[in-house]
């Protein structure tokens, strides 16, 4: 009974990040990049099932799906070093291979089309589990593939395994340098009602945040994708620890987000990590007292935060998660927590109980790192309404112009009308309204919005 | 006494004597008046000596006089005895005069037996009255003299028996005169002695003194020959011709007839003390060999040398004696041997066999065993080097099977102790209780040249070889490494310098082998991790698969419950998890069982972990602390519980929400934006659900705190310390971790986490402060299951195929849900309702703990409530109340 997660990468960036997350699990869990456990690494206090599942040889393979419209990263990823460890059945490619074009359109109608294989491909794997707990989707917003696809594959997820968790690590895009894909307003806007509506945990790491963490924290000049994807590892790999490495508490995904999410409909996760290294950068690597209080102090300020919000005057936690990692006197969590409430650092909800959760994990003995105490916040805040109202703003300018929609127009569900835009649009102010909702002392006798829950 | 009175009573004493004068004759009459006048004279003249009346200063001197006179303190010490028996007798009266009169005649008496021996050779200093010899009736005796000779024997008569007064006044002459015999015996002096008339002068009458002075004999009856014979035999402890064993006083005494001059008599009586302690010692050597034990067995061998000594100076004197002439005249020793070479030579004699007797008393007055030895070492700190060196030989002796023991027991862990003398004992039928009962300390048998840390060691050394070897099987490090090993050759552990070093390396060297034997062969520490790893749930994936795997079982009645399901529920909780890959030996240990108070019920939530230690772990770990971790695992099991079954809750709600929302789209999509179910009763359900997802929140964050609180604090708080006092990080304790510490560490461990979850005196304790809630938290799950079950039964009753639902059949279930639910949308504000009711009193639950815990002061408690209540939410009763 491993509560296995099998981990849906799609599109350019959601393999990308994808395949660094995997190289980070092996190298904790010590597995060789063909899948062979290390000779050192038989110690076995880990749960190398909740992510990997042993071939007939005995050696590992992730349970992951490797999905994209175009061939050019999965045969990167193939080709690297750990091309080995994957399940070649696992990997799906289009077979025209010429990707979703940046459209979400084009990438969720992709979907429809090749919606069989991958099914398939996720039936086997979920027959293959003792007792699924749910799935991870890893992907990006911005684009076609992961987006538009990934948008796709919820839905159908949620239509076939209705009972498990469904949680994404949602790379949402720059806002404040949208060059890079123009329509990038319509994609984000699809995807985040179906991230609103058919996720359950929506991890969301944003790429400005992310892009000045590395040049902010890790002092890198030009920044490329591959730092930022090592940023995304990390906290793929830190926000799974308590599920790889159990102990007292938070061993399953389900106890570990229940606290995070009260009510269902709110149900988007910031996180923070600190500190950070960087084997790249020789300034990232100073290395700063770490105590449990610094690393919870710390995980509170905005500047180690991933995503970037523009939070109030009445913006609030509505619950605080830290797995904090390392070598850790349990009985420190205790006074760091006092010593927070306080200094009160951290605002939280008026209207009900909240308040920071810790979990302690044990920590890889494969892994080296310069840092006694490594954390990681996972936080459910009302800021990150200002992230989605960005997001709208952004598409309704571009609404406005009636820019692209050609594009769109071409694909079968906006063949006839543009309504989908319009639902998706009330789908986000909604999320927004309840985010707003949730900041205010009346929450609780407040009428429901439009969604249950 | 009013002095018509006294007159009449001094009539009455006359004519007791003379008796009662016929009125008609004069001369009677006369006699009777001169003689009541005299005695009135005497009872006027105030011839009590000017003391206090003081009974206690009278003991005292009493003892004194004994002390001076025979040197005995035990017949000292008989005075005060018999002082406090007459006292208890009758404490009211007034013995003062009886006791003066007693002493003072006691006194007269030490000092008459010479003048009585000097009388029979009709020597006298200064003849006043002749005294009459006791045969011959008084006669021609001047008034006065014998006068006071009456008032003696008034005196004397007064502790005679009524009988021997009577005897005596048909003995008296009608002339008075008093007969020697008279008084001959009635009562028992000490010394040398029989009674004898003191002889009184006016003068000293007068002087206020009752005694004359009297002068010495100054040569003796026998000669010097005869005695020297005679003592050598007392000397032996033999009967001689002269002197005599007295039963009654335990004293040799010369006969009474026979008179000795005072440096002779005193002589004398040091010699013949010889015999009384030499008998004395014999006995006591006789009747250890009887029945003796080990250590007075030894006691006695080096009394048997120092006696052997003793007897050799006898028989040296004696073949000294009898190689010279069988008559000596006084002054002449051709061979050196006089009464006075003779005491000269037994001076250093007599002061051991004194020493000897004084042991011998002293070791027969205290417990035997090690208080032997006790005893002679109190003796050793003598300022006297004699006595000293004398005490220690002695102690050498008589510790010699006391050593045999200590070192049988320090090297093989074996008690050879058949007497039951040496200061640890083997418990009677304790004997499966290897560790904490087989042995214990008798402490008044500890020598006290060992101290309270040596014993310890001792103790403990002996114990953890023994143990080693009955009970890890450890027999052949015992014999070939053991501290055999350090005994250095040549060093007596007699020496208690030796003994210490020799204890303080041996201590460390055996305690570090059952460390690491009981860690190393029998997995020790394992087993505690073991415990924390299950028993307290440290191994969160286990917990996790228990709990699935109980889940799975909850349904089935308790009745059915087999000793087999709950076997199989464990491994199959174990095979799901890591701890299949977990020791065998720790998994076979432990056991899934009906908690103490379950055994009624039999109920899948009352069942607890066990963990079963095998020997010789199982002696070593108290039963306590396992039961201890018992009702700590039953209390996690609980909690797990609740845990586990408000995330499932948790899950269930997400996923309903999403799939809700998933067939509004789909419908959406179909049917361009239709109405969807009747709003109203959709509204109450909506409220009804959010609210629970709230509490549901709520309950998970309040357990999750009492969760985090008890594992990283109470358990790792109280591990952590475990593992810093046994491990022997710090500097010099790591030789020092022996068993009993690691024991006490371990039980403080279990002890602390167990006190607080089940409580302590003066705390309530987890598992007491939550039941409440526990129970409230099962109810709010049994009330939002049973909400969500109505609704798939209500769909279910909708739609008639359930065989494959396809998208269509599920979202006309979720159709058919609504407008089922407007139809009863009383069924649906009822669950609102009682979702209200359950969360307002977990809230009013969750206030009351915070309450109680608050006031907890022992450990940091109270600070949990700050961690559940981070953001004031219970705390600000203002908002509640608005709330409510």
């Amino acid at each position: 009974m491993p509560r296995e997660i099998i981990t849906i990468q799609t599109g350019q960036c959601g393999n990308q990040i994808g395949a660094e997350f995997w190289q980070q699990l092996c190298l904790e869990h010590g597995i060789s990049n063909d899948g062979i456990l290390e000779d050192f690494a038989t110690s076995g206090n880990d749960r190398k099932d909740v992510f990997f599942y042993q071939a007939d040889d005995d050696h590992y393979i992730p349970r992951s799906i490797l999905v994209d419209l175009e061939p050019r990263v999965i045969s990167n990823i193939m080709e690297s070093r750990c091309g080995n460890l994957y399940n070649p059945e696992n990997i799906f490619v289009s077979k025209d291979g010429s990707g979703a074009g940046n459209n979400w359109a084009n990438g969720y109608s992709q979907g429809e089309k090749i919606c069989e294989d991958i099914l398939e491909m996720l039936d086997r794997e979920a027959d293959n589990s003792d007792s699924l707990e749910g799935f991870n989707l890893l992907h990006s917003i911005a684009g076609g593939t992961g987006s538009g696809l990934g948008s796709f594959l919820l839905e159908r997820l949620s239509d076939r395994y209705p009972k498990k968790l469904l949680q994404t690590y949602s790379v949402f895009p720059n806002n404040e340098n949208s060059s890079d894909v123009v329509v990038q307003p319509y994609n984000s806007l699809l995807a985040l009602k179906r991230l609103a509506k058919n996720a359950d945990c929506v991890i969301v790491l944003d790429n400005a945040a992310l892009t000045r963490i590395v040049a902010d924290r890790l002092h890198i000049q030009n920044p490329d994708i591959s730092h930022t994807n090592q940023l995304v590892s990390t906290v793929l790999s830190a926000s799974t620890t308590t599920l790889r490495y159990p102990s007292y508490m938070n061993n399953d995904l389900a106890s570990m987000i229940a606290p995070l999410i009260p009510v269902p409909k709110c149900h988007f996760i910031s996180t923070a990590y600190t500190p950070f290294t960087s084997n790249d950068a020789e300034t990232a690597k100073v290395v700063r007292k770490t105590t449990v209080l610094d690393v919870m102090r710390r995980l509170l300020q905005t500047k180690n935060k991933m995503v970037s919000t523009t939070p109030t005057k009445s913006s609030c936690y509505i619950s605080i998660l830290n797995i904090i990692q390392g070598d850790v006197e349990p009985t420190e969590v205790h006074k760091s927590l006092l010593r927070i409430r306080e200094r009160r650092i951290a605002q939280f909800i008026p209207w009900g109980p909240a308040s920071i959760q810790v979990a302690l994990t044990k920590k890889s003995p494969y892994t080296q790192s310069q840092h006694r105490v490594s954390g990681l916040m996972m936080a459910n805040h009302t800021s990150i309404a200002s992230l989605f109202n960005r997001t709208l703003m952004q598409y309704d300018r571009l609404r406005k112009r009636n820019a692209f929609l050609d594009l769109y127009r071409r694909e079968p569900m906006f063949s006839d009308d543009l309504s989908e835009f319009d639902d998706a649009r009330e789908t986000v102010l909604d999320l927004i309204n309840e985010y707003r909702a949730c900041e205010s002392e009346s929450y609780l006798r407040a009428p429901t919005t439009g969604m249950m829950g | 006494m009013s002095s018509s009175e006294l007159d009449y009573n001094l009539h009455n004493y006359i004519n007791a004597f003379l008796g009662r004068p016929a009125a008609d004759d004069r001369g009677e009459l006369e006699r009777h008046d001169k003689l009541h006048r005299y005695f009135r004279h005497i009872i006027d003249s105030n011839i009590a000596p000017t003391v206090s009346h003081d009974e206690a200063t009278l003991v005292g001197e009493m003892q004194k006089r004994q002390m001076a006179s025979s040197q005995d303190t035990r017949s000292a010490l008989q005075i005060s005895r018999l002082w406090n028996m007459l006292t208890q007798y009758d404490p009211k009266y007034d013995w003062w005069p009886i006791l003066y009169l007693l002493s003072e005649c006691s006194a007269s008496e030490l000092h008459s037996s010479f003048s009585a021996a000097a009388g029979t050779s009709s020597y006298f200093a200064e003849p006043v009255t002749s005294t009459p010899l006791p045969s011959i009736g008084g006669g021609g005796m001047s008034a006065s003299a014998s006068a006071v000779r009456t008032g003696q024997a008034f005196g004397q008569s007064y502790q005679s028996s009524q009988q021997q007064q009577q005897q005596q006044q048909q003995r008296f002459s009608p002339y008075g005169a008093i007969p020697r015999s008279a008084t001959n015996g009635s009562h028992a002096p000490t010394g040398l002695s029989y009674s004898n008339p003191v002889q009184a002068t006016p003068s000293a009458l007068e002087q206020g003194s009752l005694y004359l002075h009297r002068e010495l004999p100054t040569y003796d009856d026998i000669a010097e020959a005869d005695l020297l014979q005679d003592l050598i035999y007392v000397m032996q402890g033999i009967d001689g011709t002269y002197i005599h064993w007295n039963r009654i006083k335990s004293v040799y005494t010369i006969r009474p007839d026979i008179h000795l001059s005072r440096p002779t008599r005193s002589m004398v009586a040091s010699l013949s003390e010889l015999g009384g302690l030499t008998k004395d010692i014999q006995a006591y050597i006789g009747q250890i060999d009887d029945r003796g034990r080990l250590f007075e067995q030894s006691f006695c061998t080096e009394l048997k040398v120092e006696m052997s000594d003793y007897y050799k100076l006898v028989a040296d004197i004696e073949s000294r004696l009898f190689k010279g002439p069988r008559t000596l005249r006084p002054g002449e020793s051709p061979l050196g041997v006089t009464l006075r070479r003779m005491f000269n030579w037994t001076i250093e004699a007599r002061q051991k066999l004194r020493l000897m007797a004084l042991a011998i008393a002293k070791v027969q007055e205290g417990k035997g065993g090690g208080d032997i030895l006790s005893t002679i070492s109190t003796l050793v700190d003598d300022g006297d080097p004699f006595i000293q060196s004398f005490a220690q030989r002695l102690l050498k002796t008589a510790s010699a099977p006391f050593n045999s023991i200590l070192v049988r027991w320090v090297t093989d862990g074996e008690l050879v102790d058949p007497y039951k003398e040496f200061f640890i004992r083997e418990r009677e039928g304790r004997r499966d209780m290897f560790w904490s009962e087989k042995y214990i300390v008798a402490s008044d048998m500890i020598p006290v040249h060992i101290n309270r840390e040596m014993t310890r060691k001792i103790f403990q050394i002996g114990r953890s070889l023994n143990f080693l070897c009955v009970a890890c099987d450890d027999a052949e490090w015992v014999a070939t490494d053991g501290p055999r090993t350090q005994l250095v050759e040549g060093s007596d552990l007699s020496d208690p310098n030796h003994l210490e070093s020799f204890v303080y390396r041996s201590s460390a060297m055996v305690n570090a082998r059952l460390m690491s034997v009981l860690k190393e062969k029998f997995g020790l520490m394992g087993h505690i991790m073991a415990m924390r790893r299950y028993l307290l749930f440290e191994q969160g994936d286990f917990a996790l698969a228990l709990m699935e795997v109980l889940d799975n079982q909850i349904d089935r009645s308790g009745k059915n419950i087999m000793a087999h399901d709950l076997s199989a529920v464990l491994s199959s909780a174990v095979r799901s998890s890591n701890a299949q890959y977990e020791n065998q030996d720790h998994l076979s240990a432990m056991l899934l069982t009906f908690s103490e108070e379950g055994a009624k019920h039999r109920g899948w939530d009352e069942v607890s972990l066990m963990y079963t230690l095998s020997a010789p772990l199982s002696y070593v770990v108290p039963k306590l602390a396992l039961r201890q971790y018992v009702q700590v695992s039953q209390f996690m099991i609980r909690l797990k519980r609740v845990e586990h079954m408000l995330n499932s809750i948790w899950r269930q709600q997400m996923t309903e929400a999403r799939s809700y929302l998933r067939s509004e789209e789909l419908q959406r999509r179909k049917a361009d934006g239709g109405d969807f179910g009747a709003r109203g009763s959709e509204d109450a359900l909506r409220l009804a659900m959010r609210q629970s997802a709230i509490a549901c929140s709520e309950m998970i964050q309040f357990f999750h705190q009492v969760q985090r609180y008890i594992s990283l604090n109470v358990i790792e708080g109280a591990w952590g310390e475990f593992l810093e006092t046994t491990s022997g990080d710090k500097a010099g304790s790591a030789c020092e971790i022996d068993v009993d510490k690691w024991n006490e560490a371990h039980s403080k461990y279990i002890g602390t986490v167990h006190d607080v979850v089940c409580g302590s005196s003066g705390d309530m304790g987890f598992q007491r402060n939550l039941a409440g809630i526990f129970d409230t938290a099962f109810q709010f799950i049994a009330v939002v299951k049973e909400m969500y079950s109505e609704r798939t039964l209500s769909s279910r009753r909708g739609t008639s195929s359930m065989t494959s639902p396809t998208l269509s059949d599920r979202l006309q279930q979720y159709r058919d849900l609504q407008s089922g639910a407007g139809g009863s949308s009383s069924a649906a504000s009822e669950h609102v309702s009682r979702v209200r009711t359950v969360v307002a009193r977990f809230k009013e639950q969750v206030k009351t703990i915070m309450r109680a815990l608050s006031h907890n002061t022992t450990n940091d408690l109270q600070f949990l409530v700050v961690t559940i209540d981070f953001n004031g939410i219970y705390t600000d009763t203002a908002k509640d109340t608005q709330r409510g």
